[in-house]
């Protein structure tokens, strides 16, 4: 240093050139806080690998869209960034995943959980991280009643009860008496059941067995060998991803649709691509249908199929319902802050491509019509696709507020 | 007395942690440590008895959950749950380890398997207890006793962890190095001689099975006040065979080892899986190598320059000469 200083390099220009590399090291992160001050992140904890994998695809891609969409205009002048990260549908991993999403990445607007346990583990931990949480998908109907109700949890799907509802409201004119179901033995799978059941009891027929598959099952021959015997003639499936593939695909090698009226919960455009034309008059409630002929679904469905040259499915329509309602609430609340959106949501009343839709203060569930579908074939698409056949207002088909019941409707 | 100061050091070194890190590095930390402190767990039996064991998931597992159900049900302080939570795991480990040290070899390390996979059927047969597939969350961290929050804070958590790490690690320690701990060693390297000489073998293997799950569950108990939730997957045989991995990896037979076998296996996933979805694949070949170049693990890399400066051939203090390889 003593030669350095002898040599013509100052004490001062050692320090100037001190002062400017520090400033060249630290510009990028200065630089990262004036860009992460100008984004609002949106965590996007989804399943990208594993049985639910499609699901999580789904999500991502319309997310995607949606942030092309909004473009560098985004939302309240602020563009959107998404961060992904894969739990794998383990609640365990979904846990860790969301914190580090929040505590890491500073993000505290999450959506995009596909499994209904996953979104149960993390409700309990949104006040601890204050981070606001909307389900586009979690149907399990538990997550809105008196015991797992959080304050910073809204969700604006159709539930498992709201859709088992639509389906057993359009069954009640079915000459059918008894019905079987067959479900995913986990939350949504449980709730969907449970609440199929109770409605179709309601309605003055009967469940004479329910069937429920482990997570992850991959062979349903003997499930689909049960429903056969049992001389049923209708079938409530409440299987999603991998699972409904496999089932679907291993019921049109046993023949199943042609002997069984198969009903779902939730008639995805994935499982209807797994059954070819077996899937045609394959009938059930639907959370989404892209062919809904309103002009806010027109946008969405228009623009989906010209970026991907595909068929929105159950979950791209949900997803992009979520966003827009969530868009709604920030916009209102003139902050991306969880304090803020959580209090512009509650009664928050926003027209999407499934109509309007009432985010109800008094549990966050949000108010959706009710679709039932019945697949047909269509010169439009190269494939089977979902039509409506009844659409049932979101009155005679939300619960009882805090409940999964229908005593007060 | 290198060593000690070196102990002493990371010691005080990991009292600063929640000052300097950011919030969530402290919550990996401490995923770590409770990591590490599961690893240490199955060194007793894997590393001091060639006690191998595939199912160490259950001793994880059951601390979990026996824990979480009494946070959940009764209003118990958290170091109360804790310690119930253990004593009740340690009660259940007592006919698994009759029951398992009726054999040796690789017929032990089917049936610790065998009681792992047990726990993971019965995590979904009895749903309504354990919530099934779908795990029970909302799990509190309550205060007490005497009104005493500290440990709800995550910093004071963190200093909950490091109190039952470093203490579980002095008695493992007093342990392996007490004549229980000599017998022990002999069983790891001349069951047949052991006996011999007049030692009901199987007893102490029994005794060091219900110490492991003892440890092990004390791990699991300290995860799920922390995570706040709990799933099946805790029982299930992966986690299992993580551990051991941890172990292998770490330096078997060291109790040190393993400690940061877990802490650097837990870090590194997650590292990696940030980078790269093909993690489990540079984990395998991690594992592989070390297998193949380090038999001793990390601390044995780390102290083999110390060692051969040190250790005079036969001195067998520690099991740090006689290392077993498993």
């Amino acid at each position: 240093m003593t030669d350095s200083i002898k040599s013509g390099s100052t004490r001062r220009t050692i320090l100037k050139t001190g002062v400017a590399s520090a400033a060249m090291l630290a510009s990028p992160a200065i630089l990262r806080v004036a860009t992460a001050a100008t984004l609002i992140k949106i965590g996007i904890p989804t399943v990208i690998t594993g049985g639910y994998a499609v699901l999580g695809s789904q999500v991502m891609r319309t997310c995607k869209l949606v942030q092309k969409m909004t473009g560098s205009k985004g939302v309240l002048g602020q563009p959107i960034e998404f961060l992904y990260k894969d739990t794998q549908g383990n609640p365990a991993d979904c846990v860790r995943k969301t914190q580090e999403l929040v505590e890491r990445d500073n993000c505290h607007l999450i959506t995009g959980v596909v499994v209904s346990s996953e979104a149960r583990a993390i409700m309990p931990k949104l006040a601890e991280w204050k981070a606001f949480f909307i389900s586009h998908g979690c149907g399990d109907g538990a997550l809105t009643t008196k015991e797992f109700f959080v304050p910073n949890f809204f969700r604006a799907n159709t539930s498992a009860p709201m859709g088992a509802r639509a389906l057993a409201l359009y069954l009640k004119d079915s000459p059918e008496k008894n019905f079987i179901a067959l479900g995913s033995d986990y939350a949504w799978g449980r709730s969907s059941v449970a609440a199929f059941e109770d409605q179709i009891k309601a309605i003055g027929k009967n469940l004479t067995d329910k069937i429920y598959t482990p997570v992850g099952n991959k062979d349903f021959s003997t499930y689909i060998t049960k429903i056969m015997q049992s001389g049923v003639k209708d079938c409530y499936i409440a299987l999603q991803g991998d699972e409904a593939r496999g089932f679907f695909s291993q019921a049109v090698q046993y023949e199943l649709p042609k002997r069984v009226q198969l009903l779902t919960e939730i008639v995805a455009q994935d499982n209807i691509r797994s059954l070819g034309k077996d899937a045609i008059g394959l009938a059930g409630s639907a959370r989404y249908v892209f062919t809904y002929d309103i002009p806010q679904n027109k946008v969405f469905t228009e623009a989906f199929l010209a970026e991907y040259k595909e068929i929105p499915d159950w979950t791209d329509g949900e997803m992009y319902q979520a966003l827009m309602i969530l868009f709604a609430a920030m916009e209102k609340a003139g902050s991306p802050e969880t304090d803020k959106v959580v209090k512009a949501m509650e009664d928050l009343e926003v027209t999407s491509v499934k109509g309007p839709v009432l985010m109800r203060k008094c549990d966050h569930q949000g108010e959706n019509q009710g679709f039932v579908v019945k697949v047909a074939a269509s010169s439009k698409y190269p494939e089977p696709v979902a039509e409506i056949v009844k659409i049932y207002s979101r009155e005679q088909i939300t619960p009882d507020c805090l409940s999964t019941g229908y005593k007060g409707r | 007395m290198r060593e000690r100061l070196v102990i002493a050091l990371s010691a005080v070194l990991l009292c600063l942690v929640p000052l300097v890190v950011p919030n969530y590095t402290l919550t990996l930390i401490v995923e770590a440590l409770i990591f590490g402190l599961f690893a240490m767990s199955l060194d007793l039996m894997v590393g001091y008895t060639r006690l191998h064991s595939f199912g160490h998931a259950a001793a994880y597992g059951m601390g979990a959950y026996s824990t979480a159900l009494i946070l959940l049900h009764f209003n118990l302080p958290l170091p109360i749950g804790i310690i119930l939570g253990v004593a009740i795991s340690v009660v259940i480990a007592i006919p698994i380890a009759w029951i398992c040290t009726k054999s040796t070899g690789v017929s032990f390390a089917m049936l610790t398997l065998a009681f792992a996979q047990l726990g993971y059927a019965m995590i979904f047969r009895f749903k309504d207890i354990s919530g099934g597939s779908d795990g029970i969350g909302g799990i509190p961290r309550p205060a007490g006793p005497f009104g005493i929050d500290f440990f709800q804070s995550k910093s004071g958590y963190f200093y909950l962890v490091v109190f039952c790490l470093v203490g579980s690690y002095l008695l493992c320690r007093a342990i392996v190095t007490s004549p229980f701990g000599a017998v022990l060693t002999g069983i790891r390297e001349n069951e047949a001689k052991t006996r011999a000489l007049g030692y009901n073998t199987r007893a102490y293997k029994m005794a060091v099975v219900v110490m492991a799950y003892g440890f092990g569950s004390l791990a699991g108990a300290l995860y799920t006040p922390f995570a706040g939730f709990v799933a099946p997957e805790l029982f299930f045989w992966l986690v299992s065979g993580r551990v051991l991995i941890m172990v292998i990896v770490g330096g078997a037979g060291t109790l040190i080892g393993p400690i940061l076998g877990g802490i650097c296996f837990m870090l590194l996933e997650q590292q990696l899986s940030e980078v790269t979805e093909l993690w489990p694949l540079i984990f395998g070949s991690i594992f592989i190598a070390f297998v193949m170049l380090a038999p001793d693990g990390i601390w044995g890399l780390l102290t083999k320059r110390f060692r051969s400066k040190q250790v005079v051939p036969g001195d067998g203090e520690d099991g740090e000469t006689s290392r077993a390889t498993p």
